[in-house]
């Protein structure tokens, strides 16, 4: 039994021997591919196929499900609904068209009826779109036990987006011991980016931890370092997930030759 | 003057770290400073140069490196000797899966084509003790060695961008002074060598013939004789003068250019077509005059590939061969994935190929499913023969 141990931050590929799908590519110097299990998702356990080490969420809280338009506050050149036609969880996001004279800094919030203590909680969870390419840090997202987020008691800067691309992200809090009684939440316009539309959907604080993954290989080529995973893996697993791959090489091969 | 006999090592070094090669390109050292050979602490950037009063034989060479950013071979289109000027390739394409080095990690015993640390793909040296009908590739006094390498366009599968080092050892033969050449020629352990060297003759002999069609062309004999003197060495086989009756190394391969049809032979030839290029057309039209014999096969089958046959139309039965990725009887010097276990080959066939005034052809099945064609990132199947081809009067 051979196997590969590596970060998967980088292994998505597009199309292999012509043929398009989620592929991973073994690290440099793996040993080939001859035959690997493709029969469904193993067990964590089974030591055969692909098993996927990431932080995954133990358990959540809905922040704000981004049903309707947030209006704590109204900032200026900034217009906000709730958009049913471009969303990612429920039957609405929030959308900010944000005009060019948006002023930097500006706060969009939305209070949080029951306030929540987020003790307990290691991240916050959401999807986000920009019809911009963004850099980390141009949008922020606030958290705060005060209205309108005037004193946040968290400043999270959303990482670099990719324009016109749905993007979950996974920010780490920076003081879940102190984030009692969130009453607010809120996205700062924190660099001018000119004007955009963004859509904001589903947040969530999450407890998370490292769980084992069975993944289903779909294909692979022989002989080869190549296998298709039958999905996508999220990209907010990027950078912090390692994947096992257990599979037979040419040299164990019992039909062989020589 | 010094005389000289025994053997010797040339590096060909192709520093393509150093100073990069496209896809699509032809370089020989001199092309380019970096490009050098170096024997000892000779270190030249231009072919090296048999000495006036020398002959010398081109055994063989190992390929070594290159390696790109993905841990594969470097694809070559084509390695060829340059034998004062003249590209000697006609019957020779060597690709980076079929001369291995010989030192290159664990020895490996098993490959064909060495003795003792030599490498002999083209042919045991007369100087060595090798057969009269050798194809080892003969220099004559003065003549220049050197060595090309081609590299595949990108629609052929080859990189873009070539910046992985390549070395070729050339493993060499030479005597230096007629009275060597005769002395190593005399004390052959081949009598048809030696006995002719007793005589102040060089001889190439050869008998060929096949059990199967003897009632049809009986054995054929080459049998020429020259003069043992420099100014002839090289008018031997695989000389630049060589002359008929004479034998030509074979060493070449052949990669698919379009997808095959399911379930259907695809015959190697066309190239545009179903082979890339003109030397990989793998159809012979053997006539009264010319023969050919392949002794030995590699093959890095595509996962869809089932057979292939060695069809030959003097023959109702044809060599066929079951050819999966699990059961593959012929396998490769080398791999294309450089972590790749090293398993021997080129393997020799169970009974060599030879074609005696007829038409043969290598054709290729499917099992099945579509082998595609190789293209910027998609993989076909490799097939590559090491043979002769004899040349009567």
């Amino acid at each position: 039994m051979a196997f590969a141990f590596f970060p998967i931050g980088s292994v998505g590929l597009s199309t292999i021997q012509g043929t398009p799908g989620y592929w991973v590519k073994l690290p440099v110097g793996s040993k080939p591919i001859r035959d690997i299990y493709t029969d469904g998702a193993p067990a964590a356990t089974d030591g055969k196929g692909a098993v996927m080490m990431a932080l995954e969420t133990n358990y959540s809280i809905v922040l704000e499900d981004c049903e309707d338009a947030w209006n704590e506050t109204a900032p200026a050149n900034i217009s906000v609904s709730a958009d049913s036609a471009d969303k990612k969880v429920g039957t609405s996001s929030v959308k900010l068209d944000i005009a060019a004279g948006a002023s930097e800094g500006a706060i969009l919030s939305e209070a949080i009826a029951s306030p929540i203590s987020l003790l307990g909680y290691t991240h916050i969870e959401f999807w986000i779109k920009s019809t911009v390419n963004t850099n980390a840090g141009d949008l922020q997202i606030l958290l705060d036990n005060t209205a309108e987020c005037v004193s946040p008691l968290e400043t999270l800067n959303v990482p670099a987006l990719t324009m016109n691309s749905w993007t979950h992200v996974r920010l780490a809090l920076a003081n879940p011991g102190l984030d009692i009684s969130i009453a607010s939440i809120g996205i700062k316009y924190a660099k001018d980016i000119g004007a955009c539309v963004v859509n904001i959907d589903d947040f969530k604080a999450t407890h998370t931890v490292t769980k084992f993954t069975p993944l289903t290989i779909s294909d692979f080529v022989k002989d080869d370092v190549y296998f298709r995973l039958s999905s996508a893996i999220d990209s907010a697993y990027y950078g912090d997930a390692a994947m096992l791959v257990y599979y037979i090489s040419p040299d164990e091969d019992p039909t062989c030759s020589n | 003057m010094v005389k000289g006999f025994g053997r010797m090592t040339l590096n060909f070094k192709y520093p393509f770290s150093e100073t990069s090669a496209t896809a699509g390109a032809s370089i020989q050292c001199g092309d380019d400073t970096a490009y050098v050979w170096e024997h000892g602490l000779e270190r030249y950037s231009k072919p090296w140069e048999a000495a006036p009063d020398m002959v010398a034989e081109l055994e063989g060479i190992e390929v070594m490196g290159g390696v790109n950013s993905e841990g594969r071979r470097v694809p070559i289109k084509r390695i060829v000797p340059v034998i004062s000027g003249n590209d000697i390739g006609e019957n020779i394409s060597i690709n980076e899966h079929m001369a291995p080095a010989l030192r290159d990690g664990p020895n490996d015993p098993s490959y064909p084509f060495r003795d003792r640390l030599a490498c002999i793909n083209f042919g045991k040296a007369l100087l060595m003790g090798g057969g009269a009908n050798t194809t080892s590739i003969k220099l004559g006094p003065s003549d220049t060695l050197n060595f090309k390498i081609e590299f595949p366009t990108v629609a052929h599968g080859g990189d873009a961008t070539i910046e992985s080092d390549i070395e070729i050892k050339a493993h060499i033969a030479f005597a230096k002074g007629e009275d060597q050449m005769l002395n190593a020629l005399r004390s052959s352990p081949v009598a048809e060598v030696a006995t002719a060297a007793a005589n102040n003759q060089i001889r190439q002999y050869e008998v060929l013939g096949d059990l199967e069609i003897s009632d049809v062309i009986g054995p054929q004999v080459i049998d020429r004789s020259v003069p043992a003197t420099m100014d002839w060495w090289s008018s031997l086989n695989m000389g630049l003068n060589a002359d008929d009756p004479q034998i030509k190394r074979i060493i070449t391969y052949s990669k698919n250019n379009q997808a095959t049809t399911p379930n259907q032979e695809m015959e190697l030839v066309r190239d545009g077509q179903y082979v890339q290029v003109p030397f990989q057309n793998f159809r012979w039209v053997s006539t009264e005059k010319k023969f050919y014999r392949f002794t030995h096969c590699g093959i890095i089958p595509h996962p869809n590939m089932f057979q292939v046959k060695f069809d030959n139309g003097n023959s109702r039965y044809p060599m066929i061969f079951n050819c999966e990725v699990n059961d593959n009887p012929f396998i490769m010097p080398q791999h294309s994935l450089v972590s790749d276990t090293r398993r021997g080959g080129p393997t020799e066939l169970p009974r060599a190929y030879t074609l005696m005034k007829g038409i043969g052809s290598v054709k290729v099945t499917d099992n099945g499913v579509s082998i595609p064609a190789w293209a910027a990132g998609v993989r076909g199947f490799e097939i590559a023969l090491w043979g002769y081809e004899y040349t009567l009067q």
